[in-house]
């Protein structure tokens, strides 16, 4: 690949390999450093994975950048993420089974954005204060007049039931 | 962690970025930056460093190969070199029955006359030769170097002159009282030195040291000059002379070669006299304002930076007794002055356009240049006076 067509390549698979390693769990920064070595270990191999399509591409980068977090877990033995790599198999197939679906994400995130206006008031002032103001759990429950793990498990009842509407919604479109 | 913890993590990444805006960074141009650029241009920087210290070295030697270098000293004619080896700095050479030509330097030509012999001194730019006997004819390049012929009599220094130098030897005589040196300048100013003293001499002029031959009538010359003649008492006027000494006390000899003109309050009957005669110069001097009477600074400033040999335009006068002072200063002669005052320069420490030369000086100006300098002089000093004038003339009003 040229410069030009390698560029191409990042840029198309940049969002979609970071966002896989904040799932595993790495921090911002570990995760901007994983898939920047992620593209580069890729020109670097010898591999004519330039010949795969854009799913299967992707795929190849997945696997190179769960192998270089694995390589920083190890490194930095610092907990800072609580993947399991023994159960990295059950992320990957939750990643590629539910978030992609054959695609690149997009629809599972615009069915997101479509469940998050169905929650009720209370739920969307609980995501708005977790993940738009980033409160505590701890400012969350005096805001809510609840216990700090009865805003943990309100957070989880959330995403579980936002999780459970985009698959019935792209469930729905498939089906269409 | 299950399938539902990897749900429950998905959908929390997924909302962070949707609601919280913590968006994928975009991290192609650091990604590029690292694939690409830096292994290109560390190969061209490599490439250019080697490329331009070839360059440097091919340079180097082309400069090395090209330079302009100085010239050994060569000859060619009749001569030989005594001791054998070739025509170096140090090497004596000695002339039979033909001439031989020494070139020293590239600006300094020594022609030796049959039965001379000389030793080839000096450095570069400063050529010498040490005449051992016989006589030499010399030429030298004006503004190229210096060049001294030396013997045991003296030493004779010029700066682009032709003249020659000849040791004469008293039949059966060997020591150093009997040998003489006899100098003819055909062009240019040199100097000639030695332990009996020091003497200017100019084209035309022809004298022997030490000895009362030649040199007694040109001593005789100059004690002859030493009462001024009676037409000559009160002149004032322009000339163009030869700093010939200078004087332990802001003097200088002047040899006049030239009466450019004589001023309207010239008394001299006869100022037609001063041609050819070597003259005692002075500053003026002039009333301070505590009634004293001192020096011009400007004028002692400028004869400060005069040096022998030095040719150059004076107006003077001869205000009483036997010597002449200074009338006033040309601008360039002024700017010299001042800046001798305000640097402390000196012939010794900046010889800048004073180095004696034939034809003329740096300091030189013509009749009709001088004139319109002093033009404007006046003309500033009118200026002057008319902004004092206006200066009072308010000073007035506002007391009124």
């Amino acid at each position: 690949l040229n410069r030009d067509e390698f560029e191409a390549v990042v840029v198309t698979h940049q969002a979609e390999v970071y966002r896989y390693v904040r799932y595993l769990g790495a921090i911002a920064a570990t995760a901007e450093d994983i898939t920047q070595d992620t593209f580069l270990a890729a020109i670097r191999r010898t591999e004519p994975w330039e010949k795969l399509d854009e799913r299967s591409r992707a795929a190849w980068f997945r696997g190179i950048a769960r192998n270089l977090f694995l390589q920083s877990c190890r490194k930095a033995q610092r907990g800072e993420t609580t993947v399991d790599p023994t159960h990295l198999q059950d992320a990957e197939a939750t990643w590629k089974e539910e978030f992609l679906r054959g695609g690149d994400g997009f629809d599972y995130l615009e069915a997101l954005r479509h469940c998050m206006e169905l929650l009720p008031e209370r739920e969307r002032q609980a995501v708005a204060l977790r993940y738009r103001e980033r409160a505590s759990r701890k400012q969350m429950a005096a805001l809510l007049e609840l216990s700090e793990n009865g805003i943990k498990s309100l957070l989880r009842r959330i995403r579980a039931a936002l999780a459970e509407c985009v698959n019935k919604r792209l469930a729905l479109g498939d089906a269409r | 962690m299950n399938r539902e913890d990897w749900r429950d993590r998905l959908i929390d990444g997924l909302l962070r970025e949707i609601v919280g805006g913590e968006m994928p960074p975009e991290l192609s141009g650091r990604v590029l930056a690292e694939a690409f650029p830096a292994a290109r241009p560390r190969r061209v920087r490599r490439a250019a460093w080697a490329a331009g210290i070839a360059a440097a070295i091919v340079a180097a030697v082309c400069i090395f190969a090209l330079w302009p270098r100085y010239p050994a000293p060569r000859a060619q004619g009749n001569y030989e070199v005594t001791e054998g080896g070739r025509v170096k700095r140090g090497a004596v050479l000695t002339t039979k029955v033909g001439e031989a030509e020494l070139n020293l330097g590239g600006y300094a030509t020594v022609r030796m006359t049959p039965q001379t012999a000389l030793q080839i001194e000096g450095d570069r730019f400063a050529e010498a030769v040490y005449l051992r006997r016989g006589e030499v004819l010399c030429n030298v390049a004006q503004e190229r170097g210096t060049f001294e012929v030396r013997s045991d009599i003296g030493v004779v220094s010029v700066s682009g002159t032709q003249f020659s130098v000849s040791i004469l030897e008293e039949e059966g005589g060997t020591d150093m009282s009997a040998k003489r040196m006899m100098v003819k300048v055909m062009a240019g100013a040199v100097l000639v030195a030695g332990t009996w003293g020091q003497r200017a001499l100019y084209a035309g002029d022809e004298a022997t040291v030490p000895d009362a031959g030649p040199l007694a009538a040109v001593a005789a010359r100059d004690a002859a000059e030493e009462g001024l003649p009676d037409g000559l008492k009160g002149f004032s006027g322009q000339v163009r002379g030869v700093v010939t000494a200078k004087g332990d006390r802001n003097t200088f000899d002047f040899k006049v070669g030239r009466l450019l003109r004589t001023w309207k309050n010239n008394k001299a009957e006869n100022p037609e006299l001063i041609v050819g005669r070597t003259v005692l110069v002075a500053p003026r001097w002039a009333k301070g304002e505590d009634g004293k009477w001192r020096p011009v600074e400007l004028h002692v400033a400028f004869i400060r930076t005069l040096v022998v040999g030095q040719e150059l335009t004076l107006e003077i006068r001869n205000p009483e007794l036997d010597h002449f002072a200074i009338l006033e200063l040309s601008e360039e002669q002024r700017v010299m002055a001042r800046r001798s005052a305000e640097t402390g320069a000196s012939p010794e420490r900046d010889r800048e356009g004073v180095r004696p030369k034939e034809g003329g000086d740096r300091t030189r100006s013509s009749p009709e240049r001088e004139q319109n300098l002093r033009i404007r002089n006046l003309e500033k000093e009118i200026e002057r006076l008319r902004r004092e004038n206006a200066e009072l003339r308010r000073l007035l009003e506002s007391r009124r």
